[in-house]
């Protein structure tokens, strides 16, 4: 039997032994995909406070949409970006195109400003602007819409990937994908941890969608990085919930896979009536013919 | 850890969290070198886990406790990446055996290798927990804190990799010395 100090001289010699400098390259490159990468932005309330309603993007694949071709960013009402018909009202003006925008989140939207998806969002469709609402196509899977100062409050996506287990993400996405609302809406209440409403069906822009809400655990501490992501978009942006955060989920049937609205659906602390005003949002949705 | 400069960083202030890549990333890099057994892949996690670390800032409560946050974003990153490792590489040592008086650096390296085929052996969470006790010095409670398990799990994690290592060592000294030719006492 070897004498037990002989053994831990031998644990330690053999665990210390080694580099630990870091190669520079690897720092340079993490410094540089820094520099594309947003931060998560919850919203601003105290961290302490445990019923913290809100959503969080994760924007992890930002070089991929920086990638992405912009459309031009319109303002109504600045000199020179708008002609003509702007500088009269009509009751029903001419959508103006949604910025499209990468690194810069807080392109803030024209208060009652009708706004209209364009590339690379494969779904047009309209909505009336509230007052210091920010917005951003972030490539041809998703539009958002946030509050000032929150990472976004509701959402435009397509091709939802569900994640096997929100709270270890690292297990990776369902498979097959599901592509359908009954399956997606099935796959989600599998997952563990997930609560989940009975679906109602509703009306948005004259469409017929099915809602649900999604909720997940008081606490996700022992999450991986601390998160609850129901699922993710095909270029790495989650979705997530948990930790007192519950959204509304709407599934509109458009073309091969459905066109999922997500929303807050309480009042974060600090933005009061935020869920009436994206109420009014998702009441002014209209959808252009064919798309 | 500089506070303000995990604030700083909080905040979206790039420069400072370069700063506090320059400060952390040796440590963290020699934590998942450790787990991982690869410095390859352990590069590949580092960098990973920093950018992780980058986007999630604004979520971390307390600045104070930046240094713990960001080893369970390390810890998860190499529980990520692990399966992408080269199974079955082989260790490849020069050993010294043209000089006899070099026994003992001979019985060193043969030590180690047996260490690390056993630890290398061993589940990936009955190795962070060993690396984060035994090379970044914390408590037990404060490994079983920090990757959200309980105390005796961790307790129990670090028993069966102790375990493991010392077996596997007790065997190597068994084992005829090719140096020396001697038997086992």
């Amino acid at each position: 039997m070897i004498d037990d100090r002989e053994f831990q001289r031998a644990t330690t010699d053999w665990l210390e032994t080694g580099s630990d400098r870091t190669p520079p390259h690897a720092i340079d490159a993490v410094l540089l995909a820094v520099r594309s990468t947003r931060q998560d932005r919850p919203l601003p309330v105290p961290w302490s406070t445990p019923q913290m309603p809100h959503i969080v993007r994760y924007l992890i694949a930002a070089a991929a949409i920086v990638a992405i071709s912009f459309a031009a960013l319109n303002i109504a009402g600045l000199p020179g970006n708008v002609a003509g018909p702007a500088a009269t009202p009509t009751p029903t003006p001419t959508p103006i195109a949604l910025p499209v925008s990468t690194d810069t989140p807080t392109s803030t939207l024209s208060p009652g400003t009708r706004y209209t998806t364009v590339d690379p969002f494969p779904v047009r469709m309209s909505f009336q602007s509230p007052v210091g609402f920010i917005g951003q196509i972030g490539g041809p899977y998703a539009v958002w819409l946030g509050a000032p100062n929150t990472s976004s409050s509701l959402g435009f996506e397509l091709s939802p990937q569900p994640f096997k287990d929100p709270c270890k993400t690292e297990q990776g996405t369902i498979t097959p994908v599901p592509t359908t609302t009954a399956a997606i809406i099935a796959a989600l209440s599998n997952q563990p941890g997930v609560v989940l409403t009975t679906p109602k069906t509703t009306t948005i822009g004259g469409r017929q969608a099915t809602m649900v809400t999604i909720s997940g655990p008081s606490s996700t501490a022992n999450c991986t990085d601390q998160g609850f992501s129901f699922w993710k978009l095909p270029l790495g942006a989650t979705e997530e919930v948990g930790g007192g955060m519950t959204a509304d989920l709407f599934f509109i049937e458009d073309g091969a896979t459905p066109l999922v609205i997500v929303a807050d659906s309480r009042d974060p602390i600090g933005t009061p009536n935020l869920r009436a005003t994206i109420q009014q949002v998702l009441d002014s949705i209209q959808f252009a013919s064919g798309g | 850890m500089d506070r303000d400069l995990v604030e700083r960083a909080r905040t979206g202030d790039q420069l400072a969290f370069a700063d506090l890549v320059h400060q952390t990333s040796d440590t963290l890099y020699g934590i998942a070198r450790r787990i991982l057994r690869d410095p390859e892949l352990a590069e590949d996690v580092l960098q990973t886990a920093l950018v992780t670390i980058w986007r999630k800032l604004p979520h971390l409560r307390e600045a104070e406790r930046f240094e713990g946050w960001a080893y369970r974003i390390l810890v998860n990153a190499c529980y990520a990446e692990a399966p992408r490792s080269r199974r079955g590489m082989a260790i490849v040592r020069e050993l010294p055996v043209d000089r006899a008086d070099q026994a003992d650096d001979l019985r060193t390296l043969l030590d180690r290798d047996e260490l690390e085929r056993a630890f290398r052996r061993l589940p990936l969470d009955q190795r962070a927990v060993f690396v984060l006790h035994h090379h970044v010095g914390l408590p037990l409670v404060a490994v079983a804190e920090l990757l959200g398990i309980p105390d005796g799990t961790a307790r129990s994690r670090l028993h069966y990799a102790t375990r493991a290592l010392r077996v596997a060592f007790d065997e190597g000294r068994a084992t005829v010395n090719p140096l020396r030719g001697e038997q086992p006492a």
